[in-house]
């Protein structure tokens, strides 16, 4: 038995085969009867609205989909047409009936062997997919694995706080293979595993899709929109928080398409974690529930290209569901991975600091700090005159002050790297170059641009030093080259970085110049900084 | 009935403890000298300002704006999750540029905030004078408590959702009303002062939500209602440092209040490079860097662009 398994052992994950049926059990019943809490014909009524909306949706969909979830259409046609003649018991049961078959499709399972084998060997197989070429050399790779993936932030704090309350872990998101390298990161720091919500469309990948399936990810179904699916996921992972089911998903939805940093949250499974909390304080169980922002931030992105090229495609709505991009070849996957090994910098995986499910600063000891830094105790916030009470429009105010909250922490700990930088520091030298232009014509026309390096040097330095002015405010975090090395290795990381994966290198050398190859990469990767883009204006000549 | 606590003494704590007294509640008022005459009957006085806060889960800080952080920062005020906290500053804070929820938000763990605003004074709020108040706040179960606690058939409390852009408009309509008065005393006649109270509402909208309010808030009762109690009533403190201001004969230190709203919220706008000239032209007419003839020669001199384009963009 591996060291990290002894230690993970107890996380409740372990005990989730054993629950399953009663945690089905359970969000079918608080489904059903959330839509049934009402008197006479309201209960009716709801009834026949959430099922109406439900058949609406999937007669919709299914008309367009063919094979075995096809054949589901003449199921949803037939209760369409019968809706209106049913009777309240009835529509209960069929609410229920389908309640229990969502549930079914949603929930996940986890194997205590698979971790097993996955926590001794993950490490290994992850130093395998990072590294095809020495895979032989075993134990080293452990070693290199953990040179290109730097876990930071008190690790030590957040493994305490796991055995006094329930981790929600929320990163941001920008690849597919975040789920992989944070549950690598998981390993690494001794933290309990997480169940997380995962793309349907992820299971498709048979390997990766047998151990998500056995490591407590449960599946989401992107396509389906209506009321009663979302209720059934919410519940879902409403539930599995109450039970102490340490949780993990990500807060911005989709990955983000433009490389920016997520600042608009989706509110739904933050407030799960409050709707949780308010039910565990209801029930008499005062066990803490602990919300931890993550960064993770790549040198490069696996998905770079396709990312950037749908953001501008749809000019900022999400196409939600990409099944073709760079994850889904494998060859592009060992591709990336052989050449993440190769280089300098890491890629960070950075871990800030703990909350609760109303925004406020968790100090090492597990309880909420007010601004002033005092002790103060959450339940306070959802009573009144000494009683605990529900009040959804109040909930939802304080759901969107802890997103707030969860954005800003992303921002302070994002950690800005070498290819961040030189993409933002060239990208806005082009704008400055071409102010009449739009983003679209801008990155038409730029391709081949000469940026002599003298003059790239002494922007490079002035940037650099806001950026360590903000660093030192604790705006933002820097990479130690950014901060450390002379300015021309910085830019020279950078422009290698980007030539090591990318079809299409983003810029390349000229005689003393930096040349402009692929303005869209260097616009994805300099994104990531664009939350202080008045900041850093003043530092381009 | 209810317990509520009042931080603050004068016109508003005690108009707003009286209303409250009126319809049945238990108020505390707290201020800082003991004894302190004109407390109506019924209503409990005390100079214990901490011992007040942690008493009330129901607070209402009728402060002026410079005393708001102050109180907050003192080490024994400590106001907890538990508590729900109304204020009625009108301004920004002397050194950070905070609204007053802001600044309490900053500095304690409340989250249930609330502000009110309005056209009314404090004189008419403490008679039976009929006036209408808005209530800003996020929480709608808060705001409907302070409604329902304050509500009588001469006082209308409506409620807004939009805390920040109702405090803004409260702030903006201080200042921007400066200039209303300068152009009633300059006599440049109804249609010159129409055109200006249009502006000042495009300029109002700009500022809201530029800072973090909802455009379109401006034109509520804390923005468009003080507006008009100034030009319909032709006084109002801004109103009347505007005339000062056009006669040449504002001293520093007079109409404070306006004073400072305009010095801490055109240094907000400048830090945040929003377009409102009317602002400025009023923060310069009081530091004395531009006279009220120079101001509005400089306002008309100013390239126009379209109305519309205009109040949106900032």
């Amino acid at each position: 038995m591996n060291s990290v398994y002894a230690q993970t052992m107890n996380a409740p994950l372990f005990q989730f085969n054993r629950h399953r049926d009663d945690i089905e059990r359970e969000v079918i019943s608080r489904v059903v009867d959330g839509f049934t809490d009402y008197a006479g014909d309201d209960a009716t009524r709801s009834l026949q609205l959430v099922l109406n909306d439900a058949a609406f949706h999937e007669i919709n969909r299914l008309e367009k989909v063919r094979g075995r979830e096809g054949q589901r259409l003449d199921d949803w046609k037939n209760l369409a047409r019968r809706i209106g003649r049913m009777t309240q018991p009835e529509l209960r049961d069929e609410l229920k009936r389908r309640s229990d078959w969502y549930v079914k499709d949603v929930v996940g399972h986890f194997d205590k062997r698979v971790y097993r084998f996955a926590t001794s060997v993950l490490p290994l197989g992850l130093g395998a997919v990072f590294n095809t070429t020495d895979f032989a050399q075993g134990l080293t790779q452990v070693r290199d694995l953990a040179s290109r993936i730097r876990v930071e932030g008190d690790v030590a704090t957040l493994r305490e706080l796991a055995k006094r309350g329930t981790l929600v872990i929320v990163p941001t998101h920008s690849s597919n293979l975040d789920s992989i390298v944070l549950g690598w990161s998981l390993v690494h720091a001794q933290l309990p595993p997480c169940t997380y919500g995962a793309g349907k469309n992820l299971f498709l990948n048979p390997l990766i899709g047998y151990f998500m399936r056995n490591l407590g990810a449960y599946r989401v179904d992107r396509r389906l929109r209506h009321v009663l699916y979302k209720d059934v996921l919410k519940l879902y992972s409403q539930v599995l928080i109450e039970r102490g089911y340490h949780s993990l998903f990500f807060p911005g939805g989709t990955r983000s398409r433009s490389g920016q940093i997520e600042q608009h949250l989706k509110l739904g499974l933050l407030g799960s974690a409050l709707s949780a909390f308010t039910e565990r304080i209801l029930r008499g169980d005062d066990r803490p529930i602990y919300i931890v922002p993550v960064t993770i931030n790549y040198p490069l992105v696996l998905e770079a290209e396709t990312l950037i090229e749908d953001y501008l495609k749809e000019e900022g709505q999400a196409r939600y569901i990409i099944d073709d991009d760079e994850f889904s070849r494998l060859g592009r996957v060992v591709q990336y991975s052989a050449r993440v090994m190769g280089l300098q910098t890491s890629m960070v995986i950075r871990y800030g600091q703990p909350m609760d499910v109303f925004g406020n600063r968790v100090a090492a000891d597990g309880y909420s700090r007010s601004p002033g830094g005092s002790i103060i105790d959450p339940v306070g916030y959802l009573s009144v005159d000494g009683q605990v009470s529900a009040d959804p429009a109040r909930d939802a105010e304080y759901t969107r002050q802890t997103g707030a909250a969860v954005a800003d922490s992303f921002l302070r700990e994002t950690v800005i790297l070498p290819t961040h930088f030189l993409g933002w520091l060239l990208f806005e030298r082009e704008r400055r170059l071409a102010p009449h232009l739009d983003l679209f014509a801008l990155l038409r026309t730029t391709s081949g641009d000469r940026h002599d390096l003298t003059e790239l040097c002494g922007d490079a330095e002035r940037v650099r030093q806001l950026l360590v002015a903000a660093e030192e405010r604790g705006q933002l975090r820097l990479d130690s080259a950014i901060r450390q090395s002379p300015i021309d290795e910085v830019l020279d990381d950078a422009v290698r970085t980007y030539g090591m994966y990318h079809l299409r290198s983003a810029v390349e050398y000229g005689d003393d110049a930096i040349i402009v190859r692929d303005p869209k990469t260097l616009f994805y990767y300099g994104n990531r900084l664009s939350a202080w883009d008045s900041l850093l204006r003043d530092g381009v000549a | 009935m209810t317990a509520w606590g009042i931080i603050g003494d004068g016109k508003w704590g005690l108009g707003l403890a009286r209303r409250l007294h009126r319809n049945g509640h238990s108020v505390s008022v707290g201020g800082l000298v003991k004894r302190r005459k004109g407390i109506p009957k019924g209503i409990l006085h005390t100079t214990d300002v901490p011992g007040l806060l942690q008493a009330h889960e129901r607070l209402i800080i009728a402060l002026p704006i410079g005393e708001v952080e102050t109180l907050l920062q003192q080490s024994e005020v400590s106001l907890g999750p538990q508590q729900r906290v109304m204020s009625t500053a009108r301004g920004l804070t002397p050194m950070t540029h905070l609204r007053s929820t802001e600044a309490i938000r900053t500095l304690t763990a409340v989250r249930q905030l609330a502000v009110l605003a309005g056209a009314a004074d404090a004189r008419s709020l403490g008679d039976k004078s009929p006036v209408a108040l808005v209530v800003g706040s996020a929480f709608p179960s808060w705001s409907a408590e302070i409604q329902n606690a304050l509500w009588s058939n001469s006082l209308r409390i409506y409620t807004n959702k939009d805390i920040a852009g109702v405090e803004l408009s409260n702030v903006a309509a201080s200042v921007v009303g400066v200039a209303l008065g300068v152009a009633r005393a300059m006599n440049v006649g109804p249609a010159a002062e129409a055109t200006a109270l249009t502006r000042a509402l495009a300029e109002m909208n700009r500022v809201v939500s530029g800072l973090g309010g909802q455009f379109g808030t401006a034109y509520g009762l804390a923005g468009l209602g003080v507006l008009g109690e100034m030009v319909y009533g032709g006084q109002g403190p801004s109103f009347l440092a505007g005339a000062s201001l056009a006669a040449g004969d504002y001293q520093i230190g007079q109409f404070a209040e306006v004073r400072e709203s305009s010095r801490t919220l055109s240094a907000r706008v400048v830090r945040q490079r929003i377009h409102s000239p009317l602002v400025e032209a009023v923060e310069s007419m009081f530091a004395g860097r531009l006279t009220a003839k120079a101001a509005l020669a400089g306002l008309m001199e100013r390239p126009v662009g379209s109305e519309t384009e205009l109040l949106i963009k900032s």
